[in-house]
């Protein structure tokens, strides 16, 4: 009875392949079931139900309610697809999905190569106290998205921030970050990285402690350069925790809306809006909650079709080899 | 110390044999210098904007205004925290830890049972499946998918502005997790022993307590703490769901203390720092519990 075991987090990933890249042994769960079998089954459906209901409150409701939305009007009126239609034609959500999906673009694979490298470091012999270094790198992790977003307003400042102090150092103009779109975005992209490429850290650092060490030994005796033993062995066996990383930060990055709310509230213009703020403004601030539902379906397409992608291609063994 | 202590353990647990040993001890000092002065650049990079905005928060005005700004407070003021306790930051702080403190408690208390259903009983075969399934897979959904629909439906209980709103909605928006993580902590945890107590003739709530509760007390603790910095932290449902002083949590009240063009860093700096202290006061002295538990939080799907 390993049910649990073979249940994975994430969507369209099938048990075969979470237990091919499993390494640790079920646990011992058949004696323990048949022992005490009987009459478990109301008890424990009773000590579930109260997160059950929680999930339902928070997750099913507000899904199903969506669908509601999207199709009624503001006013409550059915209007089938129009909502969906409309947002088809609405240049302002073009803009902020099409800045949703840059960001992740540029975002990612930056949070990803530093993550990683962080963690080959701090995972390396020469690292020391290890447990520090983890504890100082994840730090933007426990920082609020305001207060990161807040914290590199002022370092974006043009007279009071840091960033331009190395700039005007070397003799070139101070550059006003966060009031032309391009370097806004450059800016909001640096923000980004520093506040999720601690979680691609931390889930690499946790993937390459699950490498088990004799393999580097055998390949060192079989004369394997560090570089090959990396490629061979490292990546293969961190490839689930690198799916993982690449999929949450993927979701982190492109939901962002505490570091645009602190920095640039989505101007100059509309050159910053991404689709958290489009769904916040047309929701809240113009009254659109109808509208804006559509707006996060779109959303959770992306994350699910993101997320099926990167399950696909990352995590999944390709068995046509 | 820690050097010789560190190269000890390295040497311990990786047992290189003697040739590689040999063959590495040439370039073993020029690599790991440069892997520490890798590391230093990153702790620079990750506590910079952090110690940034704490020494803007003490700067005095003409330090503000100075060109190019100074790393170190010529002159440092404590006028800006005057005001920042003036503009009542207190009752903000106030707010956001019983929110906080509440909803991590409340979290905890349905979710441990949950867990053990799931990892301890049998149930029916497709009902944990189905569930633990679900939950893992909503740790993926933004908050703000749940934001708009919540937000219609607390305005038509007419519970909009109140923190016990808020303690429920962050109660059940960490469920998910909550019980996702604990999940694996207690399938770490060896069942012999509770089942040697059972045996002795104890109950299972007398196993529970007196044997498992212990023994997953570390994680408990740690997934405790990470609920509470995420509630400490929470943005997008505060901004939907507050509307006065009298809920203000403190990442809303940081939000409306950015000035937009004036020079008066100083007070919203402050406001961060209040922000950012307890969780870093969290990060080093629980630091081992944390980690643990962040890795596992992230990583028990595995």
């Amino acid at each position: 009875m390993t049910v649990q075991q073979t249940v994975s987090p994430l969507p369209g990933q099938g048990a075969s392949s979470a237990n091919s890249v499993t390494t640790q042994p079920p646990p011992p769960q058949g004696m323990w079931s048949e022992l005490f079998s009987f009459r478990d089954n109301r008890l424990g459906v009773i000590l579930i139900v109260p997160s059950l209901l929680a999930l339902i409150l928070v997750q099913f409701y507000p899904i199903v309610y969506n669908f509601w939305l999207i199709l009624t009007s503001e006013k409550g009126e059915w209007i089938g697809l129009a909502n969906l239609s409309r947002l088809t034609r609405d240049t302002i959500f073009h803009g902020a999905l099409i800045f949703s999906l840059k960001m992740g673009i540029v975002v990612v694979p930056m949070c990803l190569l530093v993550g990683l490298g962080l963690a080959l470091l701090v995972h390396s012999d020469y690292a020391g106290r290890k447990a520090i270094w983890i504890s100082i790198l994840i730090i933007p992790l426990m920082v609020s998205e305001i207060v990161a977003g807040m914290m590199w307003k002022i370092m974006y400042h043009p007279t009071l921030g840091l960033v331009n102090v190395p700039l005007t150092a070397l003799g070139l103009e101070p550059i006003i970050w966060l009031v032309k779109a391009d370097t806004a975005f450059i800016a909001l992209c640096v923000v980004e990285v520093w506040r999720i490429s601690p979680l691609a850290f931390l889930l690499l650092y946790a993937g390459l402690n699950q490498v088990p060490r004799d393999i580097y030994e055998a390949a060192a005796v079989d004369g394997a350069t560090r570089w090959r033993a990396f490629w061979d062995m490292t990546l293969p066996y961190i490839r689930p925790m690198f799916a993982i990383a690449t999929i949450l930060v993927f979701v982190w990055s492109t939901r962002t809306i505490g570091t645009i709310a602190a920095t640039t509230q989505g101007g100059p213009g509309r050159a910053t809006w991404n689709l958290s703020w489009y769904i916040y403004g047309m929701s809240f601030q113009r009254l659109k909650p109808h509208y804006a539902s559509a707006a996060v379906l779109v959303m959770l397409l992306m994350t699910y079709i993101a997320g099926t992608i990167f399950v696909r291609y990352l995590w999944v063994e390709r068995r046509s080899r | 110390m820690a050097q010789t202590e560190a190269r000890e353990t390295a040497a311990t647990e990786t047992v290189p044999l003697p040739v590689e040993m040999a063959v590495q001890e040439g370039r073993f000092n020029l690599r790991k210098l440069l892997v520490v002065i890798v590391l230093y650049l990153a702790a620079f990079w990750t506590l910079v904007p952090m110690y940034w905005v704490a020494i803007s928060s003490i700067k005095s005005l003409r330090d503000l205004a100075h060109i190019p700004p100074r790393f170190f407070p010529t002159d440092p003021r404590l006028d800006a925290w005057v005001t920042i306790f003036e503009r009542r930051i207190l009752e903000n702080v106030y707010n956001s830890l019983v929110v906080a403190t509440l909803a991590t408690i409340i979290c905890l208390i349905i979710s441990v049972p949950a867990a053990y259903a799931a990892t301890r009983m049998r149930l029916p075969f497709k009902f944990v499946a189905i569930v633990v399934g679900l939950m893992g897979l909503v740790a993926l959904l933004p908050p703000i998918a749940s934001a708009i629909p919540l937000f219609l439906l607390g305005s038509d209980l007419g519970i909009i502005d109140e923190k016990y709103t808020l303690i429920i909605l962050y109660t059940v928006l960490n469920t998910a997790f909550a019980v996702w993580v604990l999940r694996g902590t207690f399938m770490d945890v060896p069942m012999d022993v509770e089942e040697a107590a059972l045996m002795d003739g104890d109950t299972r709530f007398g196993a529970v307590r007196r044997i498992l509760l212990p023994l997953i007390f570390p994680s408990l603790f740690s997934i405790a703490i990470l609920l509470f910095i995420f509630n400490w932290n929470e943005y997008i449902i505060a901004l939907y769901f507050v509307n006065s002083m009298k809920t203000m949590t403190l990442p809303i009240a940081i939000q409306a203390q950015i000035p937009q063009h004036e020079l008066d860093w100083g007070v919203v700096s402050a406001a961060g720092t209040i922000a950012v202290f307890p969780v870093l006061v969290a990060a080093f002295t629980l630091q081992r519990f944390l980690v643990r538990g962040l890795t596992f939080g992230v990583a028990s799907g595995q």
